[in-house]
């Protein structure tokens, strides 16, 4: 919990003190979740934006004060899925064989790549494969429940998975 | 070291404690979202927000319906200021009529003859001979004073306009402009 409960009580009171002080608390986290699941920087914004006025908007239903990390981190990234939904085309993969990718790289070759380098990289990848790498590999969300949030069989999550897998593979042999 | 491993464990590694500093303005337009009401003084697009979030507001309601109030009181006010009253007496000879029948005709063009006029009000003339139309507009009008109907009058008297000439049955047509005048009328003998 980044904040004290007695900013929580402010922003429960509308004063912007309060809330002030809780994005200044989870901006930079939040940020970085936005430009995880957009396309470019301005996207990120965008999403940002929406996703702390909802935030602030429904805070009155937060049960626990002490999740309020994850509640916060839950509605950015609802936030994002809700701003893709209409680009999200998934295609069904009945036939495809999950199997183990060629290991080629090793720790210290990626290590050489920046964060922005490996940013520019995920948001390179279509929607749908970003949006399910995103929530499996990084929000550690499972197959269930991402086939739940998007609406989506599990089978094709872990499609989407895959070839976001074979997108990066091939997009990484090229760089490194 | 498989793929699958490094590639998800290192994005997993690098971006769980990935934490860019979050846009300049992010606040502002988030605070503008949250607080449309709070503006900034003498900024165009303060006044902008500041209007809109009025104009949406439902403290706005009961200034509209006082506005609305008021603006019905006004047009109430001028609707009745620009209405006139027509009065006078009836005589027969020296003498007020008793009981009879004022009509008034709304003359629309003075070069029209009389029998193109419009019947827009009559109004009972009292045993006093006294007759009144109101909430007359601006305009010009003949009245016609017709005895009652089997009244000792009506064996003496024609029914007859403001100012008619006995001779010519020619009548004055009365002007009213922002005033409330009074016209007695003399019946024409037969």
């Amino acid at each position: 919990m980044k904040v004290s409960a007695e900013v929580l009580d402010q922003c429960l009171l509308n004063d912007p003190r309060g809330q002030e002080a809780l994005y200044k608390a989870y901006a930079s986290i939040m940020f970085g979740i936005c430009l995880r699941y957009s396309r470019n920087r301005m996207e990120a914004e965008d999403i940002l934006q929406e996703g702390f006025i909802k935030v602030f908007k429904n805070l009155p239903q937060l049960h626990s004060k002490e999740s309020i990390d994850g509640w916060i981190r839950r509605i950015m990234v609802n936030t994002a899925l809700n701003y893709y939904t209409k680009q999200l085309k998934f295609q069904n993969e009945v036939s495809l064989k999950y199997e183990t990718l060629d290991a080629t790289f090793q720790e210290d070759a990626l290590s050489k790549l920046s964060y922005n380098e490996l940013l520019r990289i995920l948001q390179g990848l279509p929607a749908g494969y970003r949006t399910v790498f995103n929530l499996f590999v990084i929000d550690g969300y499972n197959h269930k429940e991402i086939s739940e949030m998007l609406g989506i069989s599990e089978n094709t999550s872990k499609s989407q998975l895959w070839r976001a897998k074979a997108s990066l593979k091939k997009i990484l042999t090229r760089i490194l | 070291m498989q793929e699958k491993d490094t590639i998800e464990e290192y994005y997993r590694k690098a971006f769980t404690e990935f934490e860019p500093p979050p846009p300049e303005q992010a606040w502002d337009k988030i605070k503008a979202g949250i607080h449309p009401l709070e503006t900034k003084k003498g900024s165009i697009e303060g006044f902008k927000k500041g209007f809109a979030g009025f104009y949406h507001s439902r403290n706005l309601y009961p200034i509209l319906a006082a506005a609305a109030m008021v603006l019905l009181l006004i047009m109430i006010y001028f609707s009745y200021s620009n209405k006139h009253s027509i009065r006078g007496h009836a005589y027969a000879g020296e003498a007020r009529i008793c009981m009879g029948t004022a009509y008034l005709f709304k003359v629309y063009d003075k070069a029209k003859p009389l029998d193109t006029v419009k019947l827009i009000r009559s109004v009972l003339v009292d045993n006093n001979g006294f007759y009144q139309f109101s909430g007359i507009d601006n305009g010009h009008y003949l009245i016609r004073i017709n005895p009652l109907a089997g009244s000792e009058i009506t064996r003496n008297y024609i029914p007859s306009y403001y100012n008619q000439d006995s001779a010519s049955g020619e009548a004055m047509v009365i002007r009213i402009q922002n005033e409330d005048p009074t016209f007695d009328i003399h019946l024409i003998p037969k």
